[in-house]
């Protein structure tokens, strides 16, 4: 069994997956030898992780209204009492 | 008597009203409006409650319910057409740019990241919101919007690229990213 090489074009095609947690562990070690050899991957690696971090604060940082989940609470409530 | 092999609806259900008000916030635009979607979606997902599958996904589930009640409901009335051109995809920063590790991004104001993510076209901006904001896996993205597992990953791939140009100008312009001092 051959392996197509693994370059900076099949380790960025993962980057994202890797960065997720997504890749399986053989995958993940490979790209782990692969960034500690190559600066220009580390380099995107860490602008994405950047990115991700700031659309994961926007994610975070909003709650659904108490008053709405009051609302379902009572709809459910209800719901039930009459089933 | 055997316990009942259906999971509680409440118990499902609800743990996930966070993500579904933050989606139906981004898909509406406005508070009211996405307290009616959630509100909605929770009595439509409640009635069809017998076809969900135990053991399946969820917050996939509801989030399908939720977009699917948005699209049918709401979109008419909803959101003029966005201007960003989605075939044009930015470079990823060498190293030789400025701030090539994205440090900029960190000091963007909220208000700014949303209105880029809302110029993207709403099939880009759902993949987005799903899994970058919201944390979703790939698999789970791709049952809740019924797409194909690569589709999910190019238009990942492509509305980030998109985002991260939109955003870098931003900063661009308003003095965010700095030239560096070395020029060797």
């Amino acid at each position: 069994m051959t392996h197509a090489p693994y370059d900076c074009t099949a380790a960025l095609a993962e980057l994202d997956a890797f960065l997720r947690g997504e890749l399986p562990i053989e995958s993940a070690e490979r790209m782990q030898q692969h960034l500690v050899q190559c600066r220009h991957c580390t380099q995107i690696g860490h602008y994405e992780q950047a990115f991700r971090t700031r659309l994961q604060r926007l994610g975070q940082q909003l709650e659904c209204p108490d008053a709405l989940r009051a609302r379902i609470h009572a709809l459910l409530l209800d719901a039930s009492a009459h089933e | 008597m055997p316990p009942s092999p259906t999971p509680s609806f409440d118990a499902e259900a609800l743990p996930h009203l966070d993500t579904l008000y933050r989606v139906g916030l981004r898909l509406t635009g406005n508070a009211a409006a996405a307290e009616d979607l959630v509100q909605d979606t929770m009595l439509k997902a409640l009635r069809a409650w017998g076809s969900f599958r135990p053991g399946s996904n969820a917050r996939a589930w509801l989030v399908t319910i939720l977009r699917n009640q948005f699209i049918s409901g709401w979109r008419s009335a909803q959101r003029g057409a966005k201007p960003v051109d989605m075939e044009a995809i930015p470079e990823l920063p060498d190293a030789g740019d400025p701030d090539p590790e994205g440090r900029f991004f960190a000091e963007l104001v909220d208000e700014e990241v949303l209105a880029a993510l809302d110029r993207l076209p709403d099939e880009f901006r759902d993949v987005v919101l799903l899994s970058d904001l919201e944390g979703l896996p790939y698999g789970e993205v791709a049952e809740a919007l019924g797409i194909p597992l690569g589709t999910v990953k190019s238009r990942l791939f492509r509305a980030r690229r998109i985002l991260q140009g939109e955003l870098r100008r931003y900063a661009e312009e308003n003095g965010l990213i700095r030239p560096t001092e070395s020029t060797s």
